[in-house]
């Protein structure tokens, strides 16, 4: 649409009324229209409605954070932690996993389960981290202790 | 500020882009005063919560001037902007329970000369924020993306990844759902 569109059909695209085809051609025609797409704007009451929701400014902080390349701690921080607690178990997976395969299932499904509360608030899962890896400790421990048992050599 | 005039034409911007992409402190700087304070106020308005949005828009901002060799000149800068501070809301929002927004109303700026005006001013406000955090997210972003950050629809589309003929259904539709909410009193 190389001409502007009529006033009635900006009028009939702003409530919604015209087909797929022409919508889409009025559309792609205010991208670079400022006139029309000013008309439509001055159009839409809504913007006057939503003009009431005022953001507030930024803090200045916030700013000198940004320009000084720091990450917010607390993401930095939840970050260390859950590699932390997922390097843990890997690496208990992989000590376990030549001697018992049981062990080494549990720490997948752990491996899950810690991908699944990602989404998660902080509590939830530092308490979640922490009792997979006192899991896998303690299952690891019993597997090593029973180890001997398994291949018959009696204590 | 001269760095930020100079960003009022679109090759202005672009060579802005790649001086701050090759190390220059002072186009780095010009960027972020430009852009941190919108993708703050971008994320305000999608999470509802300050904190967050101080978060998101510090965390977005700081990825975006490390990663600009990665930008794509031939889309429009605050589309891919828009694009990143738009994913790492949803990944805010799938983060944590949902907060209530109330503490927002003792954060925003007065707008009114009298304190009768500033009632009911805040008022009009929290019901206005109500009926947006009222909306499926996905047209909360587009009503973002168009009525405050002033994008069209084509940027729209292009930010959000979406078809053109999605995003208009979805603005008409969250207008519709906005009036809905506002009730007639308030309905334009």
């Amino acid at each position: 649409m190389s001409r502007c569109p009529s006033r009635g059909t900006l009028d009939a695209f702003a409530d919604g009324q015209l087909g797929d085809h022409e919508a889409a051609q009025v559309a792609t025609h205010l991208d670079h229209c400022p006139m029309c797409e000013g008309y439509l704007r001055q159009l839409d009451p809504l913007d006057d409605v939503l003009a009431a929701l005022d953001a507030p400014e930024p803090p200045p902080d916030l700013l000198a954070a940004v320009r000084a390349g720091r990450r917010p701690r607390r993401r930095l921080a939840l970050r260390i932690g859950m590699a932390a607690i997922g390097f843990a178990l890997v690496s208990a997976g992989i000590s376990s996993a030549a001697s018992d395969p049981a062990i080494a299932a549990w720490v997948r499904l752990a491996l899950v389960l810690l991908d699944d509360v990602t989404a998660r608030p902080v509590v939830l899962r530092a308490a979640v981290g922490g009792v997979l890896i006192v899991s896998t400790a303690a299952l690891a421990l019993a597997a090593r202790r029973l180890a001997p048992v398994r291949r018959g050599a009696l204590p | 500020m001269r760095a930020l005039e100079i960003l009022e034409h679109p090759d202005d911007e672009a060579r802005l882009i790649a001086r701050a992409a090759d190390g220059d402190p002072s186009a780095r700087d010009a960027l972020a005063s430009r852009w941190t304070p919108r993708i703050y106020r971008f994320a305000w308005r999608l999470l509802g919560h300050d904190q967050d949005a101080q978060e998101v828009a510090q965390d977005v901002m700081v990825r975006i001037l490390g990663s600009l060799d990665r930008y794509d000149p031939s889309r429009k800068f605050s589309t891919w902007v828009y694009a990143i501070a738009r994913n790492a809301c949803i990944d805010e929002q799938r983060r944590r329970i949902r907060r209530p927004s109330a503490p927002l109303v003792g954060e925003r700026p007065d707008p009114a000369p009298s304190p009768v005006m500033r009632v009911f001013e805040a008022r009009r406000a929290d019901r206005v924020r109500e009926a947006l955090d009222a909306l499926p997210a996905k047209y909360r972003e587009v009503l973002v993306l168009y009525h405050f950050e002033h994008l069209k629809y084509v940027e729209i589309a292009e930010a959000l990844d979406l078809p053109l003929g999605t995003v208009m259904n979805r603005i008409f539709r969250a207008r519709r759902r906005m009036r809905d909410l506002l009730g007639e009193e308030d309905a334009p």
